[in-house]
């Protein structure tokens, strides 16, 4: 390769097409080979030739399929910015670019279907650890554990005690959404803007969004007792637990929150009913009336007053 | 060749399967009392083979002699593990033990003689310049300190074997010159394996440098030499840029030749 | 450096304390879970005894079997899951690889980690121990505090922090504590639905107050739980797996004799038939068990009213006695007296209640039958009896009415008998009282 001084002058003598046409099928005599392939080197249009040469032999067909498949892998790969860009690089050459069509045609940026998945994405990112395994399963395991306890044990307690387990599941997962300890990205989240806050309602949301339904079709299908409340009765506790834990946790960080108030509630429902015969569970007055009831929709409504009064707390600084 | 701490360390055709990857193939090593660095990169092996000198990990072939004992047998492992000292690369403490503790904790587990042990402790933590902070708990130290908080646990027992796993990572330089001062001091008697990404590491502390690619050895030899393998000009080539000083010149060096030496079908 | 022999590694670490900073069992006493645990212990017991304190204030035996209660179904549940969230603190923390290179035997390491966070429980359980204790000091005097209880609640504690501990150890799942915790309080509360003997296996079941355990009782039970939990242990943390085999064997044989005796471990205390009176010039003459006497100036102020107006008519002065006492020609059944229900810290809840549920074992209540009567006849007879109640032991409730008169209140019920002059009165009552005795209907006088 020339290194230094000025570039080689053009070449006087191209390229035939008979040459080329034996080149390509490869029946040319090696010396012939080897000077068409130095000259090609150094010659644009007499490389088109070949080129075209090549394609209408008997090639063709099998290159103009390798092509098309490379170029249909290519623009399939996501941040593509100009993905017929590089089909029309691939004509400068001056031949025509292959009529063989792809076999699937790739989703262009910008379009509907690249536009969902990437909607999809950004909501699974924002639900993050509220969807983590352990808690979901953790979540099933609570409605098949009381189904099993119902129809293979006694009936007078399977439902009480769901309905006592039921409304701490909740502000379980609200002490897998957020905070040091659970959360990888936390110092990512930690550093940006658009509210932390926001990412966590989001994923409490969900929390309660997957374990409502679930819990309360558990307590439905379980069979109903005398004096027991019904399945949805824990709907109101379940949110205003979970509210609380929310509220407090500004304070004292959402993981000590969610114990302290998974363990006041655990107490308040053992510790009444304690001596008596059988498992201590004192579940019916918490929540059976309409004052209890509309009690919990109160506390919901304080703490939820309490949070946005406190909003600001997760997009503080960390104080030493 | 045994110091007063007793025999180094041998180990012949160690193979080590790890799931599905052979992380260390057939490898046949032996360790003097001195500083030996251990070069390589990510997966070629470094930190499973310090896990099985600090017999955490278990070989699937091969036989691993470690200051003259076969750590297959119960007993003679046991009594290796009383003069081992380990620092391993993500290194775990219980947070709410203050210094002291958390060192005399460790003395504890590796059976240290009771009424030895606050001295060694002082002395240790002293050693790494936590003296002013041995009643703080580790939580509240910074990432390099409690980086020396694991070189003085692993130093507590004055071990005849120390390995080291990445232990610079997070020390500031002044730190490092001082450990690597530290480093070569414990080397006098012990022998000391050192896994380090970092070459001046090597080239300033140790007396050997091994150098495993793909869980075999590429190089066995002192600093210097590498150094100048990494110096030697190819006839008739540019000089493409290996590296920003002659050690990773050498390394690099090293690397492309190891590699061309492989089979295909081991990639 | 000189090496120590190889010996036995876990008992030298006993017996080679330290107590100094450097010793290992002071950090793990005194840094990390251990010391929370033992201070929720203490407030989740004195929470749930401070919210039934009617209930055990003044009986040792109440006391200590709501105690076990709490310990059992409560602290149990906090002991497994602090148990299991120690245990899994070697895989949270990252510290695996360095234990695995000490050279300190498995025993020993797992016993270091393990024993201060049980110490904790226990010091925790002994502290409520000690304060409801002294809670009922002032109010009890009968009995006394057994230790068995306390012997069968620590044991009980032991085993199932060390069980949550091998779980722990085991199991990698952040959410193994809580999982733990509610099935350690199905497992522990669920045998009390059971009907037979089984249901004693669990150490929550409770026999009434007035049985004692006999001295073997609590062995029983240590033996049978804390096998269970040695053999755990031992499977996780001991060379010899085949050691195991010994602790799973004595809970076996224990567990088959508690289900097989039943309440033949405990013995029936009989109340010691001492008795206390009181009397007076006014006021009715009250005997009660000796322990009891404390209670006699309440009852027989609760008495009172009723003995006035029984004094109106001419039936003799009665002695009213304790319930399981015998009864003699002039002696009249007092309701039983428990603690929490009509009897709190030696006064009567409701005195009002107590003298109705007196006045109705009087020797002229409840004596006919019905069934030779006409239905219009038993009607009267029971209006009578109702209005003839309500007047001598007046109480403020609504009475339950039997259809179809609804309920009517007490004040309307002895209206007619409030409106009579006291001799009428009297006189109109000895007829009833003569008409309730000879069971005649004819006899029954009209309001």
């Amino acid at each position: 390769m020339n290194t230094h001084g000025t570039p080689p002058p053009p070449p006087s003598w191209h390229v035939p097409p008979d040459p080329a046409a034996r080149y390509a099928a490869g029946t040319a005599p090696e010396p012939d080979a080897w000077s068409l392939e130095k000259h090609v080197e150094a010659c644009g249009t007499c490389a088109g030739r070949v080129s075209e040469a090549v394609r209408a032999g008997a090639a063709g067909p099998e290159l103009a399929l390798g092509r098309a498949e490379l170029l249909r892998l290519v623009e399939s790969l996501p941040g593509r910015a100009d993905p017929t860009g590089m089909a029309r690089a691939a004509g400068t050459t001056g031949a025509p670019v292959s009529t063989a069509r792809a076999p699937r045609a790739p989703a262009k940026a910008g379009s509907p279907a690249a536009q969902r998945r990437l909607r999809t994405h950004r909501l699974l990112w924002a639900l993050g650890p509220a969807l983590r395994l352990g808690w979901v399963v953790g979540v099933l395991l609570v409605a098949l554990g009381a189904v099993l306890l119902a129809y293979g044990a006694g009936q007078a307690v399977a439902r009480p005690l769901l309905l006592a387990v039921a409304p701490v599941v909740p502000v379980a997962g609200v002490a897998a959404s957020y905070g040091r300890h659970t959360d990888p990205l936390h110092e990512l989240h930690a550093s940006m803007p658009g509210g932390n806050l926001r990412l966590l309602l989001r994923r409490t949301a969900c929390a309660l969004g997957l374990s409502m339904p679930v819990l309360t079709a558990a307590g439905a299908v379980l069979p109903a007792a005398e004096g027991v409340p019904g399945a949805a009765a824990w709907l109101l506790p379940g949110l205003a637990l979970a509210l609380g834990a929310l509220a407090l946790g500004s304070w004292i960080g959402c993981r000590r929150a969610s114990a302290v108030v998974g363990g006041g509630w655990a107490l308040a429902v053992t510790a009444p009913a304690l001596g008596e015969e059988g498992l201590p569970l004192h579940i019916t007055p918490y929540i059976d009336a309409f004052a209890p009831q509309a009690s919990w929709a109160a506390a919901a409504v304080v703490c939820a007053g309490l949070l946005t009064v406190r909003r600001t707390f997760f997009d503080r600084m960390e104080r030493a | 060749m045994s110091s007063d701490k007793g025999g180094g360390v041998t180990v012949s055709g160690l193979t080590v399967r790890h799931r599905r990857t052979l992380a260390l193939d057939a490898v046949d090593l032996d360790f003097a009392p001195g500083v030996h660095g251990l070069l390589g990169p990510n997966g070629a092996g470094k930190t499973s083979l310090i896990r099985v000198l600090a017999t955490v990990a278990a070989p699937t072939a091969g036989r691993v002699s470690l200051l003259g004992g076969d750590i297959s047998n119960h007993r003679e492992r046991t009594e290796a593990r009383r003069r081992l000292g380990y620092l391993p690369q993500e290194f775990g403490y219980y947070p709410g033990f203050t210094v002291r503790e958390f060192v005399a904790y460790v003395a504890w587990l590796k059976e240290m003689p009771a009424a030895s042990v606050p001295g060694a402790v002082e002395r240790v933590v002293e050693r790494v310049g936590l003296a002013d902070r041995i009643d703080a708990k580790v939580k509240s130290l910074s990432g390099g300190m409690i980086r020396r908080v694991g070189i003085a646990q692993a130093l507590v027992n004055d071990p005849a074997l120390l390995l080291l796993d990445e232990p610079t990572a997070g020390l500031d330089p002044e730190q490092r010159f001082e450990f690597r001062a530290l480093l070569r001091d414990v080397g006098t008697a012990s022998t000391v394996i050192v896994s380090t990404h970092l070459v001046e590491d090597v080239a300033t502390a140790c007396t050997e440098v091994t150098l495993l690619d793909a869980g075999r050895v590429a190089y066995r030899g002192t600093p210097g030499e590498l150094s100048a393998l990494g110096d030697e000009r190819r006839p008739g080539q540019e000089a493409d840029p290996l590296g920003d000083n002659p050690i990773e010149r050498g390394y690099t060096t090293v690397l492309r030749s190891h590699r061309q030496l492989l089979p295909e079908a081991r990639r | 450096m000189t090496t120590t022999a190889p010996g036995r590694p876990a008992l030298r670490a006993l017996k080679a304390p330290l107590p100094d900073r450097h010793s290992p069992f002071r950090s793990e006493f005194l840094r990390g879970l251990a010391p929370w645990t033992g201070a929720t212990v203490t407030a989740v017991l004195l929470a749930a005894m401070l919210s039934k304190s009617v209930q055990w204030q003044g009986s040792w035996g109440g006391t200590q079997s709501l105690l076990k209660s709490a310990a059992v179904l409560l602290g149990g549940p906090l002991a497994v899951a602090a148990g299991c969230w120690q245990g899994g603190r070697e895989r949270r923390r990252g510290t695996v690889g360095l234990l695995a290179t000490a050279s300190r035997g498995r025993p020993a390491k797992t016993l270091v980690a393990v024993a201060p966070l049980t110490a904790w429980v226990l010091i925790g359980y002994l502290v409520a121990l000690v304060v409801v204790l002294a809670a009922t000091l002032p109010y009890a005097h009968r009995g006394r505090p057994l230790v068995s209880y306390a012997v069968t609640d620590l044991t009980f504690l032991v085993s199932i922090t060390a069980v949550g501990f091998v779980a722990g150890r085991l199991v990698p799942w952040r959410l193994t504590a809580p999982l733990l915790a509610v099935c350690a309080y199905l497992g522990l509360g669920f045998p009390a639905y059971l009907g037979s003997d089984l249901r004693l296996l669990s150490p929550a079941e409770q026999v009434d107050t007035t049985y004692v355990p006999l001295w073997w009782q609590p062995l029983v039970m240590s033996a049978w739980t804390g096998g269970l939990a040695a053999a755990a242990f031992l499977v996780y943390a001991a060379r010899r797996r085949a050691f195991a085999v010994l602790p799973l064997a004595m809970a076996v044989a224990a567990g088959t004799l508690i289900a097989d005796l039943g309440p033949g471990m405990w013995r029936h205390v009989p109340t010691p038939g001492v008795r206390a009176c009181g009397s007076g010039e006014t006021g009715p003459t009250v005997c009660v068990d000796d322990p009891d006497r404390e209670l006699l100036p309440a009852i027989r102020a609760a008495l009172g009213g009723l003995h006035d107006r029984l004094q109106e008519m001419s039936t003799p002065p009665y002695t009213y006695v304790a319930n399981n006492a015998e009864l003699g020609p002039i002696d009249v059944r007092l309701p039983s007296l428990s603690r929490g229900w009509n009897v709190v810290r030696d006064e009567v809840v409701d005195p009002a209640a107590f003298a109705r549920e007196t006045a109705q074992m009087l020797p002229f209540f409840g004596r006919c039958s019905t069934e030779k009567l006409t239905p219009a006849e038993a009607e009267r007879f029971s209006k009578l009896q109702q209005t003839v109640l309500a007047w001598l032991a007046p109480a403020d409730t609504v009475l339950p009415g039997t259809p179809p008169h609804g309920s009517v209140r007490d004040t309307d019920l002895r209206a007619p008998l409030a409106a009579m002059a006291p001799a009428a009165r009297a006189s109109w009552l000895d007829r009833y009282v003569a008409a309730a005795r000879s069971c005649d209907p004819k006899k029954m006088p009209k309001l």
